[in-house]
């Protein structure tokens, strides 16, 4: 199901407003396999956000260019192959949360009886069923962040980019939705790239974990995190999740030594 | 989390409860007025008691001020409409072309510079003595604070929503109708509710400057017989008019908007 992305010899520049180029990323090389989760993990300011958003076809690339499945992400973003959740869930306010979930198929033209039982479905299985018709504003922005990433699975997209979906969240409710992300993606064999800068989080989202340099962020190590494809909370819990964490922390002292020199 | 969506009745219900207070004081104000009107420590001719109004009503005849009401309460409508449709249009013409924008808005703000006083008797020159005057008065007065009030919300529409919708695939078309639109509503509503009471002054404005009927001719016609007590009577019924006018648009706000959360009144 999951389409794989190639990103290769990216760079983007961006033009200040004293009218200096700041160069944002790269140039960088990422390659992620259909149905692999990748966590992005950098310092703040590294250009994380600005691969996402050429992944997406919402930025053009300076130089080099991302691929998902050969293509240009514009043409797969059109059909709904891809699926974004941002920092903040950035919902309608004048929407309920079932058509908020439902915007994407409306925009396209394509809302029926069929699409609406999915989204209350999806809904459901984030653990936002019974709250289809009640308004962003009415609910936690935990719920609110559930309801922004039923709305990016809705089209059933084969990429999932997710922008430090849950930073705002508090710990005990970043966990909870950690887990219930994963049990929604793990069916759809997805192929997801997550941007963070939460080792925990990364380890626990991911297959791998690219490590990125301060900006203009560069790929400086990855580290592979073998902990199968299901995932409960009892992982926290074991040895082998902090070894990876630990491996995960000293991959990330490079980058600051490279700051440094 | 619970919701009263679209009950106007309701809604009226509990804005009466909570409005108790007001009308209490009114109340007491009304009789203190009365009472002290009684006494004729004041002559009654300068100021009459509250049942002095009834009584001059009575004597004019209801029927009579009916058919004046009729007259300023159309022009108000007529006019705050065309002021509100034009005031949106501009705008919204200059949300989206900053050359227009140029062009308009000193234009706009000079309107705006004329005092309404200064003006009414030019656009009776103009338009005569008939209702059209009185109607471009009122709108005159409204279309501004809708103008501004479009444009400021239109410009504090949040980017990451129009954003979102760009990134689903929207046209600009969409994206006005489904967030800048609704983002704008809030301030679009202030602004017609500040209109809906203004467009009563631009008419009445327009009526004493010159006409042949309306609450503004019977008001100057009540000042020149020196019948104070009619006088306050007509500035009542115009009061209730801008009232009525300003309560439909904060009704009809209440049943449009209906995304915001609950207005918290627990910790006043």
């Amino acid at each position: 199901m999951g389409a794989e992305i190639s990103v290769d010899e990216l760079t983007v520049r961006y033009r200040s407003k004293n009218g200096n180029f700041v160069d944002a990323l790269g140039p960088i090389s990422i390659h992620v396999e259909a149905g692999e989760k990748v966590a992005l993990l950098g310092p703040s300011g590294c250009g994380k956000t600005t691969l996402l958003k050429v992944a997406a076809g919402l930025l053009k690339p300076t130089s080099g260019r991302v691929l998902i499945d050969g293509e240009e992400p514009d043409l797969p973003r059109r059909r709904g192959e891809i699926g974004v959740v941002f920092q903040k869930p950035t919902l309608l306010p004048w929407r309920s949360v079932l058509e908020n979930v439902l915007l994407p198929l409306r925009i396209r033209g394509r809302t029926d009886d069929r699409v609406k039982r999915k989204a209350v479905n999806l809904l459901r299985a984030i653990g936002l069923g019974g709250f289809e018709h009640s308004y962003p504003n009415e609910l936690s922005i935990g719920m609110q962040q559930r309801c922004a990433l039923a709305r990016a699975m809705i089209q059933s997209p084969r990429v999932l980019l997710l922008d430090e979906p849950f930073a705002a969240l508090d710990e005990m409710n970043r966990e909870m939705l950690n887990f219930d992300m994963l049990r929604l993606c793990e069916p759809t064999h997805i192929t997801a790239l997550l941007i963070t800068h939460n080792v925990y989080e990364a380890v626990l989202f991911s297959d791998r974990v690219v490590v990125l340099s301060a900006r203009p962020g560069q790929k400086v190590t990855e580290v592979r995190v073998d902990l199968g494809p299901a995932r409960d909370p009892r992982l926290l819990e074991s040895e082998r999740y902090y070894e990876h964490v630990i491996s995960v922390r000293k991959a990330l002292r490079i980058p600051r030594l490279m700051m440094a020199s | 989390m619970t919701r009263t969506k679209g009950s106007l009745i309701s809604g009226t219900l509990t804005t009466m409860k909570e409005w108790w207070p007001s009308v209490a004081l009114l109340g007491l104000l009304t009789l203190a007025v009365e009472l002290f009107a009684r006494t004729n420590s004041i002559p009654r001719v300068i100021l009459p008691a509250v049942s002095d109004l009834a009584a001059s009503i009575r004597n004019t005849g209801p029927s009579f001020l009916l058919r004046h009401f009729s007259m300023t309460a159309f022009e108000s409508v007529a006019g705050f409409a065309i002021g509100a449709g034009v005031g949106f249009g501009i705008g919204v013409m200059m949300y989206y072309s900053r050359f227009l924008e140029r062009i308009l808005y000193p234009i706009v703000v000079t309107s705006k510079a004329v005092p309404l006083v200064a003006m009414a008797p030019l656009l009776t020159f103009w338009l005569g003595y008939d209702v059209w005057a009185k109607i471009i008065m009122a709108a005159l007065v409204s279309y501004f604070p809708v103008t501004v009030g479009t444009v400021s919300g239109l410009k504090y529409v949040d980017q990451e929503l129009t954003d979102l919708l760009k990134s689903l695939g929207a046209d600009e078309r969409k994206v006005f109708t489904e967030v800048r639109l609704r983002a704008a509503l809030p301030n679009v509503f202030a602004a017609l509710k500040i209109a809906s009471v203004l467009s009563v002054v631009g008419s009445v404005v327009g009526e004493m400057a010159g006409s042949t009927g309306g609450l503004g001719y019977l008001l100057l016609a009540s000042i020149y017989y020196v019948d104070v007590a009619l006088s306050a009577a007509i500035c009542l019924v115009m009061a209730s008019l801008g009232l009525s006018m300003f309560t439909t648009v904060a009704l009809l706000e209440q049943k449009i908007i209906n995304w915001r959360p609950a207005v918290d009144t627990g910790n006043r």
